[in-house]
C-alpha cells in the first residue's frame, strides 16, 4: 500500500511536470514573434452587446482568428476605429480629440485611425491584411462581421468612460513587455 | 617452381611494358591520333597548294607535338597539336578553306585579338590544354546527336576527375564575359548577356548574391555555384546519367526541372534529426504565378543563357591587365526615369523582389511549409491595406521569421530579409510609390 501511494505520487509529479514542460513548449511557439497585446487576456465578457456581436465573437471572431494568431492580440490593441458609419468618422474622431485629448498622445496605448480620403480605418485596413494572407479562410462577409465586432468592441472597451481603465491595462502590458523582452519592444515600438 | 614463376612472371611484366611502348609510340600514329591529323592536313594542304617551294616546306614540315605556352596564363596547351588550322606554323595566316574539326581554321577573327600564342585556348574553351588525345582534352559534345556520332567515332565519354571540360556553343559566351566588362555590348556574347538580364527579371538575386552582393537566403551564385567542384554535388536526384554529370549541367537543371526534385531535403526528418525543407528555388518549368496563362517561367534558350552568365564567373587565375573594363551597372542615382512607378519598379527590379513575389509583383512564389497553403503574398493585393509608414518599417524591417503551416515540419527555406541596410531612403520611397501603384483596388467593408 505504502509503495503504491509512493509510485502514485512520483507518477503524478512526473505527469504534471511533463504537461508542465508541454506547456512551455507551446508557450514558446507562440511567443517566438510576441506583441505586448499577446500578455493581455485572450477572452472579454461580451454579455453586455448586442445579440450578433456576441455571435460575431463567439461564431466568427475567436473561431478564425485563433488559426494563425492568438486572440490575445487583436484584443488587447491599440487599435481604435469608430464604429459609426465612415461618413462620420472624422466627425467623431474630432469630437473624441476635443473632449479626450489624451487618447491622442500616447500611441501605444490609444491608436486612432478612422477613414480618411487615402484609405480605410485602422481595423478595416488589418482585417484585410490577414484576409489577403495566403490560405485565409476569412470569406468578405466573415471579414466584415470581424471589422463590424472589432470597431464595436474597441470604441467600447478603450474610449469614454473606459478609457482611463483601458489606459491602465494597456500601459501594465507595455510595462511588462518591456521588462521582459526589451529587443522585441525597442523593434516593435521605438524603432521608427 | 618458383624458378619458374619468377621467370614468367617477368616476361608478362615485359609484355606489358612493351605494349606500353608500342601504344605510346604508335598511338599517335593512329586514326584519331595527333599524329596522323597533322599528317592528313599536311597532305590536304599539299593537294591545295600549287607552288612547288610552299609544297616543299609543308612536305619537311615535321611531324611533332605543337604546344603554346601562355605564360602569363600559366598554361601549356597542346590543342594545335591536331588543330593545326590554328597553329601558326602549319598555318602562318590561322586561315584555311577546311571546313572539318581538327582541319578547320578558327572561325570569325576571335584570333585577332586573342593572339594564340599569347591566350592559348584553353583560357576561352575550357578543357585539359596539357592532353594530346581526343578524350583527355575533355571535349564536349554539343547536342545528342554530336555525342552519339563521337561515341561511335571516338568512344567519347567524359574525361574523368576533371571538373572543367570544353564548353560546347552556346556555353563558350561565359568565357568572354569572364573578362569582358563590357560583353553586353559585344558582338557574339547575346547568350550570356540575355542571362544576365534573366537573373534581374526573375528575382534571383533577392534571394542569392553575386560576388557578395544580393540576399541572404541562398548561395552566393558567382562565387560558390559557378565554382561548385562536381565531388560536392549530389546527383542522385538529378535522374542524370554518369557522362551527363558535370556542373554545367546542375545548373542548367535548376531552371528546366523542379528543383523539389533535385533538392528534396528531408521534410519528415526521416534521415536526419530535424526535419529540412526542400530547395526554395521555384519551379520554372511552370507558368509564372503572375501570367499562368502563359507557358513555362523559363524556357530551354532561358536556361542556357542563365546557365552560361553563371559559368562566366567560374574562377581563373587571370592578369589583371587580361581584364577588359566595362561600365559600372547603373545604380539609382544614374539612372533617369520618366516617373516614380518606373523608379519604383527599377529598384524592385534591382534588389530581386521577384525572386518571392513574383514578376511585377503579380504572383507570390512557393515557399514550403509556409502558413496559408505555401505561397508569398501577391502584393499587389496585400499592399493595399498598408499605410505609407506601416509598408516602409515593414520593408525595412523584414520578416525574419515566418510561421510554419505545419509546426512539426522544415522551416519554410523563404523569409524576408530586412533591407533597410541596403535599399537607400530614396529608394525605399520610389518602391513604395511603385507598391501602392500597382496595389489592387479592393471593395470597402
Amino acid at each position: 500500500m505504502k509503495k503504491a501511494l509512493i509510485f502514485g505520487v512520483l507518477f503524478l509529479t512526473g505527469f504534471l511536470r511533463a504537461e508542465d514542460s508541454s506547456y512551455e513548449a507551446e508557450k514558446a511557439k507562440a511567443l517566438k514573434s510576441p506583441y505586448a497585446n499577446d500578455f493581455g487576456p485572450a477572452s472579454i465578457d461580451v454579455s453586455s452587446y448586442s445579440q450578433e456581436m456576441q455571435d460575431t465573437y463567439k461564431n466568427i471572431f475567436l473561431v478564425k482568428c485563433q488559426r494563425c494568431h492568438q486572440v490575445s492580440r487583436p484584443l488587447n490593441s491599440q487599435f481604435v476605429e469608430p464604429s459609426a458609419p465612415k461618413e462620420q468618422h472624422a466627425s467623431v474622431i474630432s469630437k473624441w480629440k476635443a473632449e479626450h485629448p489624451e487618447m491622442f498622445k500616447e500611441k501605444l496605448v490609444w491608436q486612432i485611425e478612422g477613414k480618411t480620403a487615402s484609405g480605410p480605418g485602422v481595423w478595416e485596413r488589418y482585417v484585410k491584411k490577414m484576409m489577403s494572407k495566403p490560405g485565409c479562410n476569412i470569406s468578405p462577409p466573415e471579414g466584415k462581421k470581424i471589422w463590424q465586432f472589432l470597431t464595436y468592441d474597441s470604441e467600447k472597451r478603450k474610449t469614454g468612460a473606459n478609457a482611463a481603465q483601458w489606459a491602465e491595462h494597456r500601459r501594465k502590458l507595455l510595462a511588462g513587455f518591456k521588462a521582459k523582452y526589451p529587443d522585441r519592444y525597442r523593434e516593435l515600438y521605438e524603432v521608427q | 617452381m618458383l624458378r619458374k614463376l619468377f621467370i614468367w612472371g617477368n616476361l608478362v611484366l615485359l609484355l606489358v611494358f612493351l605494349a606500353a611502348v608500342v601504344e605510346d609510340l604508335a598511338g599517335p600514329y593512329l586514326p584519331q591520333g595527333w599524329a596522323n591529323y597533322q599528317r592528313q592536313y599536311r597532305r590536304m594542304q599539299l593537294a591545295a597548294e600549287s607552288n612547288e617551294e610552299s609544297r616543299k616546306s609543308i612536305a619537311d614540315r615535321p611531324i611533332e607535338i605543337k604546344q603554346i605556352l601562355a605564360t602569363d596564363l600559366e598554361q601549356v596547351d597542346r590543342c594545335t597539336s591536331c588543330h593545326q588550322g590554328m597553329d601558326s606554323i602549319a598555318t602562318p595566316t590561322l586561315h584555311n578553306t577546311f571546313t572539318e574539326n581538327p582541319y578547320k581554321s578558327h572561325p570569325g577573327d576571335f584570333l585577332k585579338n586573342h593572339p594564340p600564342e599569347k591566350f592559348g585556348c584553353v583560357i576561352c574553351h575550357g578543357g585539359q590544354g596539357i592532353a594530346t588525345t581526343f578524350l583527355g582534352a575533355a571535349h564536349t559534345p554539343k547536342d545528342e546527336v554530336q555525342k552519339a556520332e563521337w561515341k561511335r567515332k571516338y568512344g567519347w565519354k567524359p574525361t574523368e576527375h576533371f571538373d572543367r571540360p570544353i564548353l560546347a556553343p552556346p556555353y563558350i559566351q561565359a568565357s568572354c564575359a569572364k573578362c569582358h566588362g563590357n560583353f553586353e555590348s559585344l558582338p557574339g556574347t547575346e547568350v550570356a548577356a540575355k542571362g544576365k538580364e534573366l537573373l534581374g527579371q526573375h528575382g534571383c538575386m533577392g534571394c542569392h548574391q553575386w560576388k557578395g552582393v544580393g540576399g541572404p537566403i541562398s548561395v552566393d551564385l558567382a562565387e560558390e555555384t559557378a565554382n561548385k567542384p562536381i565531388g560536392r554535388i549530389d546527383f542522385s536526384h538529378t535522374g542524370l546519367s554518369k557522362e551527363d554529370m558535370n556542373l554545367l549541367n546542375w545548373i542548367r537543371l535548376h531552371f528546366v526541372k523542379d528543383p523539389w526534385e533535385m533538392t528534396p531535403g528531408d521534410p519528415e526528418a526521416k534521415y536526419n534529426t530535424e526535419p529540412i525543407a526542400p530547395s526554395g528555388m521555384q519551379n520554372y518549368t511552370l507558368p509564372s504565378p503572375a501570367y499562368p496563362d502563359k507557358g513555362p517561367e523559363l524556357t530551354e534558350d532561358d536556361a542556357t543563357a542563365l546557365t552560361t552568365y553563371i559559368l562566366s564567373a567560374r574562377s581563373e587565375k587571370l592578369p589583371y591587365n587580361y581584364y577588359v573594363p566595362g561600365p559600372k551597372d547603373a545604380t539609382f542615382a544614374d539612372m533617369h526615369f520618366s516617373s516614380r512607378k518606373e523608379a519604383g519598379k527599377w529598384v524592385f527590379d534591382h534588389y530581386g523582389c521577384a525572386g518571392c513575389h513574383g514578376v511585377n509583383a503579380k504572383g507570390g512564389r512557393r515557399n514550403f511549409n509556409y502558413q496559408g497553403g505555401g505561397l508569398e503574398p501577391v502584393l499587389a493585393k496585400t499592399v493595399g491595406n498598408y499605410t505609407r509608414d506601416e509598408l516602409r518599417k515593414k520593408l525595412e524591417y523584414g520578416v525574419p521569421v515566418v510561421n510554419k503551416e505545419n509546426e512539426k515540419g522544415p522551416t519554410p527555406p523563404l523569409y524576408m530579409p530586412p533591407w533597410k541596410d541596403r535599399i537607400s531612403s530614396e529608394e525605399m520611397e520610389a518602391l513604395i510609390d511603385y507598391l501602392f501603384s500597382i496595389a489592387e483596388k479592393q471593395e470597402e467593408f
